[in-house]
């Protein structure tokens, strides 16, 4: 629908068993890697992966996402981070972001720092990320993706209903039905002429602040704080 | 390499290149030639020249997606530390006392 997929790079954050993973390449993705900082789930991945006749272009990373997003700390203001800040993963760059995050009930934010992560792995080349979260957060993490994130738009695509069964010790209930939104992220294209441009132009600081602005007049949305 | 050599000129590599006849001599396959030659090129701009050309992508292809690091090691060019890569998965988690 958005040509997300077809002949683009993609990254699954905290890629679990790898099931998004397979989808992605499934999709018409030509290199997918998935990362997440269980081996154990990892190992699943693969079994899962060889499943597929033809093999999937699909390589697994062991790897805690939320270093990238600290490795990010400095860019997340929408400046600079084409030069030499942004940290170890830097490098780190795809077209679009698939991810089923933690919603951050057990580690609170935990679910922003994987958008975090996102949003810098595709900024630069601009692109999208894909990422489930809880309904209840939605206003939230709208204000956050806009205002502080960088993305130009921040859109709900449809609401699930998530039967969570109980998989970790700190889960009281057998299971829980919980309403979770798929939403889609845009992280508009950085202007990456500028390093090349001759030097004396000198409005490199002026253009990213023009762009900082766009991404405030887009956050219009309704501010209605629900708890859980 | 070649490069635009009129006075005053700042940026005058790497020439883009015109095509209107492009040619293929064969050359012998020669290794040793090739691992000399490897880190002295101007990437860049042979990367410029080569991107067009349907043997060289499919050379690239096989370099970029066919040939997987299945068991092994990256290692950091400071520290030395070895990132293990099992089963083609690079164990990139630091130790505590490396964070």
């Amino acid at each position: 629908m958005y040509n997300d997929f077809e002949g683009k790079t993609v990254m699954d954050l905290g890629c679990g068993t790898g099931m998004l993973s397979a989808g992605a390449a499934l999709l018409g993705s030509p290199a997918v890697v998935g990362v997440d900082i269980d081996a154990d789930a990892l190992d699943v991945a693969l079994e899962n992966c060889d499943q597929f006749e033809d093999p999937l272009p699909v390589d697994f990373v062991l790897a805690d996402v939320l270093s990238i997003a600290d490795s990010s700390a400095c860019s997340t203001s929408g400046s600079n981070s084409s030069g030499s800040g942004g940290g170890p993963w830097r490098r780190l760059r795809c077209d679009t972001v698939i991810m089923n995050p933690p919603f951050g009930t057990r580690r609170k934010g935990a679910d922003v720092d994987f958008l975090r992560a996102a949003t810098r792995l595709v900024r630069g080349g601009g692109g999208a990320v894909y990422s489930l979260h809880k309904s209840s957060t939605r206003a939230h993490l709208q204000k956050v993706a806009l205002r502080e994130l960088g993305c130009s738009e921040a859109e709900v695509l449809a609401e699930l209903r998530y039967d969570l069964p109980a998989t970790y010790k700190f889960h009281k209930q057998q299971s829980r039905d919980i309403e979770v939104d798929l939403w889609r992220f845009v992280v508009p294209q950085r202007d990456e002429a500028q390093p090349s441009k001759p030097p004396g132009q000198g409005r490199a600081a002026g253009g990213d602040e023009a762009s900082d602005g766009e991404c405030e007049e887009n956050s219009d949305e309704d501010d209605e704080e629900s708890g859980e | 390499m070649l490069a635009c050599t009129i006075k005053g000129v700042q940026n005058g590599f790497p020439l883009k290149i015109q095509a209107e006849e492009v040619v293929e001599r064969e050359a012998d396959f020669d290794p040793d030639f090739l691992r000399h030659i490897f880190p002295k090129l101007e990437w860049a701009a042979f990367l410029e020249g080569a991107r067009a050309d349907e043997s060289f992508l499919k050379a690239f292809h096989h370099a970029l997606l066919e040939v997987h690091l299945e068991e092994g090691a990256l290692l950091c060019p400071e520290t030395g530390r070895a990132f293990k890569v099992s089963k083609g998965i690079p164990n990139m988690l630091l130790n505590e006392d490396e964070v």
